[in-house]
């Protein structure tokens, strides 16, 4: 690593105590006199508090929402809910803007002149939206959706080809980190940092120390599966990670400043459970804990000697850091003698009173957050389960077929129990953690076609014993992820359903289909038009839909099969009458096939040269010089080792795409009517593995007579 | 003075039996165990100054020979990829679930899960502490250096492939041992002792990170309890409240009951759990048990959650085994559930079911034998062992028992009767496997050190004369198969130098024609080879059967007794003398 930083736990935050309101949003006023006001969000209140820790303003907003982001200027607030953004002044409504999808995060950016704040949303239907009063300015379309934003005030625009540009960063669910360039009238993408180790979502991002002393801010990002960044940007444009860390739990917030010395400036993260966790260069991050009353610790008056000793004895801040940190660790220990006392002093009267364990174990219901996220490279489901205690097992239970992958980073030691199907259950497994572990992840496969749920229990390690479940559903075109734009190049089969529907209704079938929808149409409108792909084949979907009519439009006719069967179930549920008119085209599977082809035939390919590859590297052992092998078989036993990783990273790979287009040559035999010849398949699976058969051939097969 | 070296190898082809040789060839150690032998090491376990020999077997027991006596059996839980001396009397294993431990003679000191699979285990002390660690190589490559006391990691490395083999030697002739790692493709590092005082800078950075980790796990220490003690002042303050979602707390004198109950449609037995009232309800449960369960854990959960609720079990084999029991519990619509943690030891014959007396025909075979115990303490071992809650049937003088075993059927009687002064005891079933198990349980419960018995048991002999019988026939196919080996082997000589002179004599019409008469010759060959591979195999399985017999039938005697009928098996085989042998088995005794 090229930046040393040394880590410091700092405080804790102890579990939000019953009755009150967890805060939401916690900011410094923007305005020149309140840069030394705290403001605090909870449910739709607004509280601002003064150094002393007085509380000198209260605002009830009236709003439904929660308050999830709250910035002040002066006698301006804006507050960020769910999908609702308000601007208030003195008290009294100014502006509102209803999302069409959930605001993920919120910042307001000063683009029009330094007090003019206008509020920039990072959200979910995968756009950056800039408003001035109630009206959208522009929206900037997003890779993914963006789940963090931070306007950073000292541009990384090292050319200064942009100066009145004001630089936004955000991050997004699939882990990626991008600039974006703002301007009243537009925005440009800058510099983008892609996540090829497919680390955890961006959750915190943060710029604001010169750690290398480059004349740039370091740009520090914070990850929800714990890792840390700091980040370098280079002349060119590129950004180097400098310093990588990974902590045991999510990142939920970091900022940065002189925090515990006044010799260098030092970033801070707050952690899931509620840690607070400091990381300074050297020189900074000593915890001298000598308070002198009224000093709160800071070491402020040590600040010039220690430097100096800094200088004279290169092994001084050793031995202070030494020393520092001993010193933690007994005041550690010390606290948690005290704790202990206490517990055993609560045990006894609880013990004395005849407790309720129960009571007990409902009155501490620890949090866990968890999220199930599609992983569109691998077409599966990845569910993240992080608790705020350890966890001791999580047990899953879901009414379809989930195939358990093993995530590597896992150390849960998987143990599935047989399929119950008297109960409906078709998936039970349970994960056994060892160690003190927080977070977990389950990553498995499933099939389109049903609707199904998932839950999962979660049971602490420690005492008291309450268990906590989740639970998600999975859609019936589960594997579809919503992107932008339509490839109209495609042919295309065409399913249309038109009867005495509503707006409200037909959406409700489709969110009840596909991920990733607002729970209602958005305000104002009739109809709407998305677009998804399929991440496991890379078909498309287009859904366009009003009162009366609702038009899928795909390449694939087993994704139009799959939501006919929906429609038709949820319409006879709400007694609506509904008429379907079906087009299913021969052109579409060819196209399907064509786009799987070069996967399947790069897979066997791929198959064959490892085969081969260790009866060749016996020849070369025994032989030594093997110039009379034809070339093709030179650079196989050259690239042998990029063979074998490759061959290694997806052995399963071959059989699943053969797999996919069996299923589409039955789907589509049972959505035009043809009655399968099932007899079929075993030639089929022949032909898909022989390396030498053609495209054409298996077009041939495919549509030749059945 | 004569060196004499012996080594110890357990045959997977011969399999069963454990082989001791001297350096002259000769052998010098012959015994049977109970299952294909899968991991050996020599370890002082007693303290006596003289090394053990450790057996591991694939039915998940440790057997220390001392000799050919087996002094100490212990279970573990799965089949065994190694196991390793560490230091003294500890030893470690490697099992093929992904477990690895350590034991201090007979106690378990710790071991640990991964779901990784072990490859290869060692000992070395690697920190320089002066105590040997246990060192493990994975399947993902993963190598760690475990301390022998704790089992807390001291070292991590990973190879690019799994690993193959750990070994240590002084691999660079510089005096020092070296702990060496293979991979299967190849790679090999060598790792050397730290030594503190060669890198004071590595050390001091080490030290460093120390700290830092520790400040971490305090805290997160002090987090912990302070979530416990948040919990204690929340329910005051609650109390206090009143809490608004009574719908999801259950009531405070709950309780869940836990036994097992024979269930003898589904032929299983059943895990049975009830809470103590109508409000609370069992959601779902989970039970952690090792060797009863296809993998380590089963969950169940019920469509309809109800008071309570069934856990169908199957155990494979007859293992006592103690059930890890979550239950969770919560109110009818909760959403929140409170975890009920339940013990609850599984009898070993937990899968046979009580039946009345002649319900079922009688096993024809038996197995009988004496001991001088009373009554009542037989009754008590039938109670614990079976699961049975009434006292056993029949007069205080007599014990008479009968099971069915759910797993296949087999029905089984158990029968005391005073004779002379001592207990005749004689059980009845057709297994001599289920004999030997309840023979040596027995032994175990009432503490015998010596025991013989009567097998009599026609059908297990009538077929194991065949499988003798096998073993004759194979032999004889496989010397005269020899016999013509050697023929076509010499033949085949011939025609290559016949075939070669014609070749310096430049007859090539000659050459060709030796020629391919050898290649005649050659197929030929390859068929017989195929034949005699055909019967290598069919005779190491008999032969392997034979082992089987020989092991069953030591398993229905203790002690001595079971040592005795090993050897005089073993001569009987040698001297070819059948009905020996036969006699042996039934009486446990025989001319040698």
């Amino acid at each position: 690593m090229e930046l040393e930083l040394f880590r410091q736990d700092l405080i804790q935050t102890s579990t939000c105590s019953a009755g009150t309101l967890a805060v939401t949003s916690l900011v410094l006023g923007k305005g020149k006199s309140q840069r030394d006001k705290i403001f605090v969000a909870a449910g739709n209140q607004i509280k601002g508090v003064n150094k002393k820790g007085k509380e000198f303003f209260r605002f009830n907003t009236q709003l439904t929402e929660t308050i999830r982001r709250v910035d002040i200027f002066e006698k301006n607030i804006w507050s960020a809910g769910e999908y609702v953004h308000n601007h208030f002044i003195e008290g009294k409504d100014k502006a509102l803007y209803l999302c069409p999808d959930r605001i993920n995060a919120a910042e307001v950016v000063p683009l029009a002149g330094p007090t003019e704040l206008w509020p920039v949303l990072a959200c979910q239907d995968r756009y950056v939206r800039l408003l001035r009063g109630s009206e959208v300015c522009y929206e900037a379309p997003t890779p993914a959706a963006p789940v963090s934003l931070q306007y950073v005030v000292e541009s990384h625009d090292p050319q200064h080809r942009f100066p009145d540009a004001k630089e936004v960063l955000y991050g997004t669910d699939t882990g990626s980190l991008v600039q974006l360039l703002m301007e009243p009238n537009s925005a440009r993408q800058g510099f983008v940092l892609p996540n090829p180790k497919k680390l955890g979502a961006v959750s915190a991002v943060y710029s604001g120390i010169d750690f290398t002393k480059t004349g740039l801010n370091n740009i520090v990002i914070g990850r929800e599966d714990g890792s840390i960044e700091v980040l370098d940007l280079e002349e060119g444009g590129q950004l180097r990670t400098v310093f990588s860390t990974k902590l045991t739990e999510s990142i939920n917030a970091l900022d940065g400043g002189f925090l515990t010395g006044l010799l260098a400036q030092e970033f801070v993260l707050h952690t899931f459970s509620g840690k607070v966790i400091s990381f300074a260069p050297p020189g900074g991050g000593l915890l001298v804990s000598n308070p002198e009353p009224g000093r709160g610790g800071l070491g402020g008056a040590l600040g010039g000697q220690r430097k100096s000793h800094a200088v004279a004895l290169p092994g001084a801040e050793e031995e202070e850091r030494r020393a520092s940190y001993l010193k933690q660790i007994d005041r550690l220990r010390a606290d948690i003698s005290v704790l202990k006392q206490e517990i055993e002093a609560e045990r006894s009267r609880f013990a004395q009173r005849g407790g309720d364990t129960a009571l007990l174990a409902m009155s501490a219901p620890f949090t866990v957050q968890d999220k199930c996220k599609l992983e569109a490279d691998e077409a599966c489901y990845v569910l993240s389960i992080e608790s705020a205690v350890p966890i001791f097992t999580v047990a899953i239970q879901s009414n379809a077929q989930l195939q358990m992958l093993d995530v590597p980073s896992n150390v849960a030691i998987l143990s599935r129990s047989p399929p119950d199907e008297t109960n409906g259950n078709l998936t039970l497994a349970t994960y056994r953690c060892q160690d003190s572990t927080n977070r977990l992840a389950v990553k498995f496969k499933v099939r389109e076609g049903r609707a199904a749920s998932l839950s999962a229990f979660v049971l602490p390690a420690i005492s008291p014993k309450a268990c906590v479940c989740v639970r998600h559903t999975i859609r019936p075109l589960c594997l579809h992820q919503r992107i932008q734009q339509m490839d109209t190049s495609r042919p295309t089969n065409e399913l249309l359903i038109t009867g005495s529907f509503a707006s409200g209704d037909v959406h409700a079938w489709v969110t009840g289909l596909l991920p990733d929808l607002p729970p209602t149409l958005p305000p104002g409108q009739d109809g709407a038009s998305y677009v998804f792909q399929n991440t496991l084949l890379g078909t498309q979907l287009l859904c366009r839909y009003r009162g009366g009519e609702a038009r899928f439009v795909s390449d694939l006719v087993s994704t139009l099969g799959i939501i006919h069967e929906h429609i038709m179930r949820e319409a006879t549920n709400s007694k609506l009458r509904v008429n379907v008119s079906f087009n299913p085209s021969a052109q579409s599977l060819q196209h399907s096939v064509a786009l799987v082809w070069p996967q399947l035939e790069r897979q066997r390919a791929l198959k064959k040269t490892y085969m081969m590859l260790e009866g060749l590297q016996e020849l070369k052992m025994q032989d030594g010089d093997v110039s009379y092998l034809t070339e093709e078989y030179r650079t196989v036993l050259d690239r042998a080792d990029k063979i074998r990783q490759e061959y290694k990273e997806q052995p399963q790979h071959l059989d699943h795409l053969v797999a996919l287009i069996k299923d589409l040559y039955l789907d589509f035999c049972k959505l035009s009517g043809v009655s399968t010849p099932k007899q079929r398949l075993p030639a089929l699976e022949q032909l898909l593995h022989d390396t030498s058969s053609s495209l054409e051939q298996l077009m041939e097969f495919l549509l030749g007579q059945r | 003075m004569p060196c004499r070296v012996v080594l110890v190898t357990g045959l997977r082809a011969a399999v069963l039996t454990g082989k001791g040789y001297s350096s002259d060839g000769s052998e010098k150690f012959w015994t049977v165990t109970g299952d294909n032998v899968s991991a050996m090491a020599f370890c002082d376990v007693d303290q006596d100054g003289r090394n053990e020999l450790l057996v591991g077997s694939d039915d998940f027991d440790v057997r220390i020979f001392v000799g050919e006596d087996v002094i100490a059996e212990v279970p573990e839980a799965d089949q065994f990829v190694a196991l390793a001396a560490v230091v003294g009397p500890r030893f470690g294993y490697a099992l093929v679930n992904g477990t690895i431990g350590l034991y201090d003679r007979l106690e378990r000191v710790w071991r640990v899960k991964s779901k990784h699979s072990v490859c290869a285990i060692a000992s070395y002390d690697l920190d320089g502490d002066g105590l040997p660690e246990l060192i493990s190589g994975w399947s993902n490559g993963r190598m760690e250096v475990r301390r022998a006391d704790t089992g807390e990691v001291v070292y991590r490395d990973h190879l690019s492939c799994p690993v193959a083999a750990i070994l240590r030697a002084d691999y660079r002739n510089d005096g020092m041992e070296q702990v060496v790692v293979c991979g299967v493709e190849g790679e090999v590092r060598g790792y050397l002792p730290l030594d503190l005082e060669v890198a004071p800078g590595v050390a001091a950075e080490v030290d460093f990170s120390e700290q830092q980790a520790a400040v971490a796990e305090l805290a997160q220490r002090k987090q912990e309890l302070m979530y416990e003690l948040a919990s204690y002042s929340n329910m005051r303050q609650q109390a206090r409240d009143t809490p608004t979602d009574r719908g999801s707390l259950i009531p405070s004198d709950t309780r869940v009951d836990s036994y097992i109950a024979i269930n003898k449609e589904a032929a299983s037995c059943d895990l049975v759990l009830r809470t103590s009232n109508d409000s609370s309800v069992i959601r779902g449960v989970v039970v952690f048990g090792e060797q009863i369960f296809d993998e380590e854990s089963l969950f169940v959960y019920p469509k309809n959650p109800d008071t309570s609720l069934a856990v169908p079990l199957k155990p494979l084999k007859d293992v006592s085994v103690v059930l890890m029991i979550k239950v969770l519990v919560g109110g009818r619509t909760a959403t929140m559930f409170h975890v009920f943690e339940l013990e609850i030891e599984l009898p070993k014959f937990a899968l046979y079911a009580a039946v009345d007396k002649g319900a079922f025909p009688e096993p024809a075979s038996s197995v009988t034998f004496s001991v001088s115990e009373r009554i009542p303490r037989l009754c008590a071992w039938v109670e614990s062992r079976f699961n049975l809650k009434a006292t056993t049937a029949g007069r205080n003088d007599t014990l008479e028992a009968y099971f069915l075993c759910l797993r296949d059927k087999a029905p089984l009687g158990i029968k005391a009767v005073p004779v002379a002064g001592q207990v005749q005891v004689t059980l009845r079933t057709d297994s001599l496997d289920t004999a030997g198990e309840l023979v040596g349980d027995l032994a175990a419960y009432l503490g015998l050190t010596d025991l013989s018995s009567t097998a009599d048991f026609p059908a297990a002999m009538k077929a194991f004369g065949e499988v003798l019988n096998a073993v004759d026939e194979h032999n004889i196919t496989r010397l005269r198969m020899n016999a013509d080996m050697a023929d076509a082997s010499n033949a085949a000589k011939q025609l290559i130098i016949k075939a070669e002179d014609a070749r310096i004599l430049a007859d090539m019409k000659a050459m060709r024609k030796y020629y391919r008469q050898l290649a005649d010759l050659n197929r030929d060959l390859i068929v017989e080879h195929d034949k005699r591979a055909t019967n290598h195999v069919a005779l190491l399985e008999s032969l392997r059967e034979v082992n089987q017999m020989i092991q069953r039938a030591a398993r229905l005697r203790v002690g001595a007794s079971k040592a005795k009928v090993v050897t005089a098996c073993r001569a009987a085989i040698k001297n070819n003398n059948m009905a020996a042998l036969f006699r042996i088995i039934r009486e446990g005794d025989g001319p040698v």
